[in-house]
């Protein structure tokens, strides 16, 4: 099989698959509408259990998408979560794919 | 991905800071201490005076709240920073609270001054009322809509009717009060409920849950 060119290539092709996955997508949406959150927050918010939460931040971490920094709230220790720059240029830059898919699509 | 669904992301994400109710307590309470200020003021008490219990509910109401806030709901609901900045819905709320609130010293001076003098006597008080009913109610509608929380069109129509039930009542100036008074207390065992049940549907976080 030829292998195609960028051109040739669906706009959907090169998605980013880190993203686009429900439980990471909530994840990533309610982390670009706040400052920061922590992770009991983001569980009311989601819905997810926090052993899955947490298994999917855990995998924004290593891709450099989110940041996880200790806090203290009357000497109790808190993980409060925040998109990254790349995090943010990423969701910008899926949200965008995603819009332009569905805007070309007839009614 | 729509801004559509962004938006919903944002509500939600207000809507959950009121899930506990403390600011329904605090907002009932300085409405109703601002209902009594009128009897207070009739019991010979010199005006600034009657307005003192009002103003020390904010004043000493809002570390409260931020410390009960601290001790019983951090724990149970989480950490939320929301910033003026990514939030347009709480931009908008804050400019209509302080463009109303400017308002409102604005008359407050004018009527202490006795500028309003001839505008009341000429019988368009009621217009003031009136002014002061649509926008607490519409303030109270667009909290309810971009914080997700429905009860606070309840609070926009009991405490938006209060100033021209009042002028209705105006047989006594001190009847006259007694809708803000009920429409404070109202906001009160109200939040006084929703605590309760915040308390109940939001056990205390594991420690691991916290930490991640």
């Amino acid at each position: 099989m030829a292998k195609k060119n960028a051109e040739e290539l669906h706009p959907l092709a090169d998605l980013d698959r880190l993203i686009h996955s429900p439980a990471r997508l909530m994840v990533m949406t309610y982390l670009y509408v706040v400052e920061s959150v922590d992770y009991v927050y983001l569980t009311h918010l989601t819905g997810l259990t926090w052993g899955n939460l947490a298994t999917h931040v855990n995998k924004l971490e290593e891709a450099g998408y989110v940041q996880i920094e200790k806090t203290f709230v009357d000497k109790k220790p808190y993980s409060v979560i925040n998109l990254t720059k790349k995090g943010r240029q990423s969701f910008k830059a899926y949200k965008q794919q995603m819009q332009d898919v569905f805007d070309d699509l007839p009614d | 991905m729509s801004t559509n669904q962004l938006t919903q992301a944002s509500r939600r994400s207000l809507a959950l800071t009121l899930k506990d109710g403390l600011w329904d307590i605090l907002l009932g309470s300085f409405f109703v201490l601002l209902a009594i200020q009128e009897p207070l003021e009739k019991q010979g008490l010199k005006i600034w005076v009657s307005y003192l219990p009002a103003i020390l509910t904010m004043g000493l109401g809002l570390p409260i709240y931020y410390m009960l806030k601290r001790k019983f709901v951090v724990p149970r609901m989480g950490l939320v920073k929301i910033s003026l900045r990514k939030n347009k819905a709480r931009r908008w709320l804050l400019g209509l609270a302080v463009a109303l609130q400017i308002v409102t010293l604005i008359i407050f001076i004018l009527a202490f001054r006795g500028t309003l003098g001839n505008f009341v006597s000429a019988g368009f008080s009621w217009t003031i009322d009136a002014f002061f009913s649509v926008a607490i109610f519409g303030f109270f509608a667009f909290m309810a809509y971009t914080m997700s929380t429905s009860r606070f069109y309840v609070y926009g129509i009991l405490l938006g009717s209060s100033p021209l039930l009042g002028l209705l009542l105006n047989t006594d100036e001190v009847v006259s009060h007694i809708p803000t008074f009920v429409a404070g207390l109202a906001m009160v065992l109200l939040g006084i409920a929703t605590f309760r049940a915040f308390m109940k549907n939001y056990p205390l976080a594991e420690q691991e849950e916290v930490n991640g």
